[in-house]
């Protein structure tokens, strides 16, 4: 540990900082909404926010203090409780209808699934930092993905669908800011588009000639395409198994989001019901705690999955545009940090960090608006949920940690 | 140097192209994210707030509570029962099949029917509307799946077909059809409230600030002119009489000559309001002011007015009758009977054709016509009842040169029923038309009279003495002329028959053997009380006016006077003072002068019957501010006039008729629940009430 000095001073990253507390009070203001029991009144789920918002900072505290050498070091550590974790929270874990996502603690309850993401960016990043690491060939991102798809299969035992797609997206950014050639992340994405579109399956030959026809021709080691060509059959031909072996509520999610109006009284419904929020709540919205949708309760989960709704039906399109105005500053920031950072774990950390921070708003308000099938996703640092802001607000200062050390090596 | 710069060119990664790739990915979906919410906010915006709206908002329409039709005495004519209407939501029900047999068990309907309807692809049907309440029960019994129970108002009538045509009917949606119903149907609706809710998920309501107005402004109530009493009795004679002659049909009035009120307008063919979809359609019409026809010589006591008044004839002019053949340029004018000469008096008392037709002649087109038109003729009455008519009175210039003779003695002239008896209340007033009313007063929702009608005057039409001399010759009709019939032992009457042929489409000329019988008369002959027109279409026989519709006024009159009407037919200044001297004339009134409402309607709308009707007597509210209410009459039973506050009396145990009965009889408006025995009551025995209160009896069988 060592004292900070006035260089450091100078380039700790206060933006970052002011506007994740800015958020983090926004989401208190919203929750309180969210639970109105009337004038004066503070409901439970907002003391406890603000608890876990109290703690959050002090863990932001520590988590600056600690040098990015020691968090490289730490990392397979982190990594393997982790793993751990999550492997304990499938045998004893707790949660509603048939889910294992919560650990009980005594007190509290903690979400692995939560800080196991930012363990797989640390383990992640300083596998792509290492000087021997070779990422020339896609043969060379065998280990980075086992790496990843080891907790996701956990968390996806959960089943915890959402998270788990997050841990998948996290990797790309990453492993593109690691030097990764696109051509490579977009062969990566074949399997993942051929699981998709192997439910037509005139569609899916077409795919795989077109996909064969450009290894064929592309200039690559045979092992490379080979590994790439059976990946992207063999995902395509798992699809329909693993389409099955989907909890039926997941599957209702993604045709609920395909027609929302045909699953309007079950699984369409929370789609409706927010997208009516959202839109009723026009350019300026219906004011602080005078949200209809909300109050009313036709509103799903609104003090998790759907506090954005919440946020739009009150502050309208303006509120919106404000607050995630505000996750494009820190997303910003937080990319042009990693830029400055001469220390290549610590930018590879940063974009971890910012693209799981970017990832989870963008599906969560993609939810909210339908964009996407309901996930059951928190928008971070916004929504209601201990584990979700202490770790979110760890991770930011971790990276605030290496706003002060960026001209370390 | 700027600082930004110096830190990127030490690093020289700031502006790189894998940050700014990265970025451009991140900035690409965010404004998709904000592309996604510009067009959910503020292009789909109005849409989806309607939405959350509809939603949120509830929207309950509280229906008022129709007025009632009173008669002058304020008897309720009408009243509104809650009862059960049951509707099936189809999408609900499993078994088609075993529902429609619960359902055809309990209503009694066909179990095809009910099982199509049930198997209907929509999500709600009709089964059955305003079901008897005992129906109803056994069907809640059942506790079928996907069948509902919901309230309505059914209208009902109390006296079944009694009033019919004035009183009308309403749909099924309380909507007024016909009558008094249709007439005063916006005042009678009232306002409908509505009352807006939040509604939440659990569909909990709250109810919105916005909500203004939680009660529904009630109907008005109408009070009529008509009697009940005297409608009943000249019900019961009208059918009598042509059931007895087989007529085609009948209507009389009853009017009050001073005043204009008219106090009895009975048709017949008649319905039941209750059920008029039951009748053919020709017994709806109220003929009284629907139809028109030739009065005959009821119209010469017009004739006879016009010519004294004019000077063209006085009492002691003389006419030769032509032994009952008298020829009028090509066109000849018979009487029954042949007749030499005769004096004025006699000729009206004969009721002489071929002598009138010489009197007109005598008075001329153009005074013969404007005072047919100023006794009423030819123009509407502008009476509160639907569907009148003008009647035919042509102008003197589209006359014939036999016009003036025809008309005279009441032919090439049609006239409602209604026009003629207006226009004999003028002869028995003194010579002024007075204006015929059928409203009394309106009431507002609490018995207040918020607008009450007082007698019109329209015109004086001829001097009290050309009045008088005809009333005096009106007087020999009935004492040696074609009106004997029509005199009763107990008063003087005076009257004028009339016997006119039919003029039948298709037919040209009359046709024979159809005959309209007319009486029209007064009683008593002076001061009268009442002046009655009795029109009975197409009797069987001769059909004369003296032989078929004299009888009926003097069964009617005679009736009055033994009855509770004496002191109509009494005239009415001893009517006055037989009230102030004895307040409760009426409560000795003897049932058993039977006034026929026993028998009609179904069983479970029983009528109130003959002893409901006595004892209603009026409510002090009225009299309060009506002070020249003729028949204000109050019930002994009821004690108002000694200011110590009437008590509730003890109803429990009777049944709903004779609840009712004293309830009505202490001026209370009585709703009820459920039938059979007064099982409950509000308010309690013994509590204070006031005219005008409301009572509510639950009821049920045994």
């Amino acid at each position: 540990m060592q004292f900070l000095n006035r260089r450091q001073l100078r380039d700790f990253d206060y933006g970052i900082l002011i506007v994740t507390l800015v958020i983090t009070v926004i989401g208190i203001l919203m929750i309180h909404s969210a639970t109105y029991e009337g004038p004066g009144a503070l409901s439970a789920l907002v003391k406890r926010q603000i608890v876990w918002a109290i703690a959050g900072l002090f863990v932001m505290g520590l988590a600056i203090l600690i040098s990015q050498d020691t968090l490289e070091g730490l990392a397979p550590f982190f990594y393997g409780v982790a793993l751990l974790l999550l492997a304990a929270v499938l045998i004893i874990g707790v949660g509603k209808m048939g889910e294992r996502r919560w650990l009980e603690l005594g007190l509290i309850r903690l979400q692995p699934s939560e800080p196991a993401k930012y363990a797989v960016i640390l383990v992640l990043a300083r596998y792509l930092a290492s000087r021997k690491t070779r990422l020339s060939r896609p043969m060379h991102l065998l280990l980075p993905l086992i790496i990843v798809l080891v907790p996701t299969a956990l968390v996806l035992r959960e089943p915890d669908l959402g998270t788990s797609i997050i841990f998948a997206l996290i990797i790309v950014p990453m492993l593109f800011w690691a030097g990764v050639r696109p051509i490579y992340l977009l062969l990566l994405a074949a399997p993942v588009l051929s699981m998709v579109i192997a439910f037509n399956w005139i569609a899916w030959s077409i795919f795989i000639a077109l996909v064969g026809w450009f290894l064929y021709t592309s200039r690559m080691f045979i092992s490379d395409k080979l590994l790439i060509f059976v990946m992207t059959v063999g995902m395509g031909r798992m699809s329909p198994f693993l389409w099955n072996h989907l909890k039926d509520y997941q599957r209702h999610r993604v045709l609920a989001f395909l027609n929302p109006e045909k699953y309007r009284f079950s699984t369409g419904y929370q789609l409706i019901q927010s997208k009516i929020a959202i839109g009723s709540g026009s350019a300026f919205g219906k004011g602080f705690l005078h949200g209809t949708q909300k109050n009313y309760a036709f509103l799903p989960e609104q003090h998790t999955d759907f506090i954005f709704s919440v946020l739009a039906e009150e502050f309208g399109f303006l509120g919106c545009l404000v607050v995630i105005g505000l996750y494009l500053y820190i997303i910003v920031r937080m990319l042009r940090l990693a830029g400055l950072v001469r220390n290549r774990f610590a930018g590879l950390v940063i974009v971890g960090v910012s693209s799981a921070l970017f990832i989870q708003m963008a599906i969560n308000v993609g939810v909210t608006l339908g964009l996407s099938p309901v996930t059951g996703m928190t928008l971070p640092l916004l929504s209601y949920g201990g584990s979700s802001l202490l770790v979110t607000m760890a991770s930011v200062g971790i990276v605030l940690g290496m706003s002060l050390r960026r001209t370390e090596y | 140097m700027h600082r930004l710069t110096a830190k990127g060119t030490k690093t020289g990664q700031v502006h790189s192209k894998r940050f700014s790739v990265t970025l451009l990915v991140g900035l690409g979906v965010w404004a998709f994210i904000v592309l996604r919410l510009i067009l959910i906010q503020v292009v789909h915006a109005p849409r989806l707030a309607s939405l959350a709206e509809r939603q949120q908002v509830v929207e309950v329409k509280l229906a008022p509570e129709r007025g009632q039709i009173y008669d002058r005495n304020m008897v309720c004519l009408t009243d509104n029962l809650t009862v059960s209407s049951i509707c099936a939501y189809p999408g609900e029900i499993k078994s088609p099949r075993t529902v429609a047999r619960g359902l055809s068990r309990a209503l009694g309907g066909s179990t095809a029917s009910y099982e199509a309807r049930l198997r209907k692809n929509t999500s709600f049907v009709w089964i059955e509307r305003q079901v008897e309440p005992a129906r109803a029960e056994a069907l809640a019994v059942l506790d079928l799946p996907g069948i509902e129970f919901l309230a309505e108002t059914k209208r009902i009538y109390p006296f079944g077909r009694g009033a019919c045509h004035v009183i009308g009917y309403t749909d099924i949606d309380g909507g007024g059809i016909s009558g008094m119903e249709s007439r005063m149907d916006d005042l009678l609706t009232g306002s409908e409230a509505t009352v807006y809710y939040y509604m939440d998920s659990r569909r909990q309501r709250t109810p919105a600030p916005a909500s203004t107005r939680t009660t529904p402004d009630d109907g008005m109530s109408v009070v009529l002119t008509i009697d009940m009493n005297l409608q009943a009795i000249v019900e019961v004679e009208l059918e009598r009489t042509v059931r007895e002659y087989e007529a085609k049909s009948g209507t009389v009035i009853v009017q009050d000559p001073w005043t204009g009120d008219i106090l009895a307008m009975a048709n017949w063919p008649s319905f039941d309001c209750n059920a008029p979809d039951r009748f053919a359609e020709e017994n709806w019409r109220n003929r009284a002011v629907t139809d028109q026809f030739e009065p005959g010589s009821t119209f010469k006591v017009f004739t006879a007015c016009a010519s004294l008044a004019t000077g063209a004839a006085d009492m002691t002019s003389v006419y030769y009758a032509f032994q009952g053949k008298g020829r009028f340029g090509s066109f000849t004018i018979r009487d029954v009977k042949p007749h030499g000469w005769m004096d004025f008096e006699t000729a009206l008392v004969k009721s002489s054709n071929v002598c009138f037709a010489q009197i007109a002649g005598e008075v001329g087109a153009n005074p013969l016509y404007s005072y047919a038109r100023d006794f009423g003729f030819g123009c509407l009455t502008a009476v509160n009842l639907p569907g009148e008519v003008r009647g035919t009175l042509r102008e003197p210039t589209e006359w014939s040169s036999r016009s003036v003779h025809t008309i005279g003695i009441g032919q090439e002239i049609a006239v409602t029923a209604l026009q003629l008896v207006t226009a004999y209340s003028a002869i028995a007033n003194g010579g002024c038309l007075m204006e015929p009313r059928i409203v009394k007063a309106v009431l507002d929702d609490d018995g207040r009279v918020v607008e009450e009608a007082s007698p019109c005057v329209i015109r004086r039409v001829v001097d009290p003495e050309v009045a008088a001399a005809v009333r005096g010759i009106m007087l020999e009709v009935t004492e040696r002329g074609t009106g004997m019939n029509a005199s009763p032992d107990e008063v003087t009457v005076a009257g004028k028959t009339g016997t006119a042929q039919k003029v039948v489409p298709g037919i040209r000329g009359y046709a024979p053997g159809k005959w309209v019988s007319s009486f029209v008369g007064l009683a008593p002959a002076e001061d009268a009380g009442i002046v009655c027109l009795v029109v009975i279409d197409e009797p069987r026989g001769r059909g004369l006016g003296g032989q078929v519709a004299a009888p009926v006024f003097r069964r009617i009159v005679e009736r009055l006077i033994r009855g509770s009407g004496h002191d109509l037919v009494l005239g009415r200044q001893r009517l006055r003072r037989r009230v102030d001297r004895d307040p409760h004339t009426v409560s000795d009134m003897s049932v058993a002068s039977g006034f026929g409402y026993e028998d009609c309607g179904s069983d479970l709308f029983a009528p109130v019957g003959a002893v409901g009707i006595l004892s209603a007597l009026p409510l002090h509210s009225l009299a309060d501010v009506s002070g020249n209410l003729t028949a204000a009459i109050r019930p002994a039973s009821c004690d108002v006039d000694t200011g110590a506050p009437a008590r509730m009396p003890e109803l429990r145990g009777m049944s709903v008729r004779a609840a009712r009965r004293l309830a009505s009889s202490f001026g209370l408006a009585v709703a009820f629940e459920g039938n059979g025995l007064v099982q409950a009551q509000s308010p309690r025995s013994g509590s204070e009430i006031e005219v005008g209160d409301r009572v509510f009896l639950t009821c049920a069988p045994g």
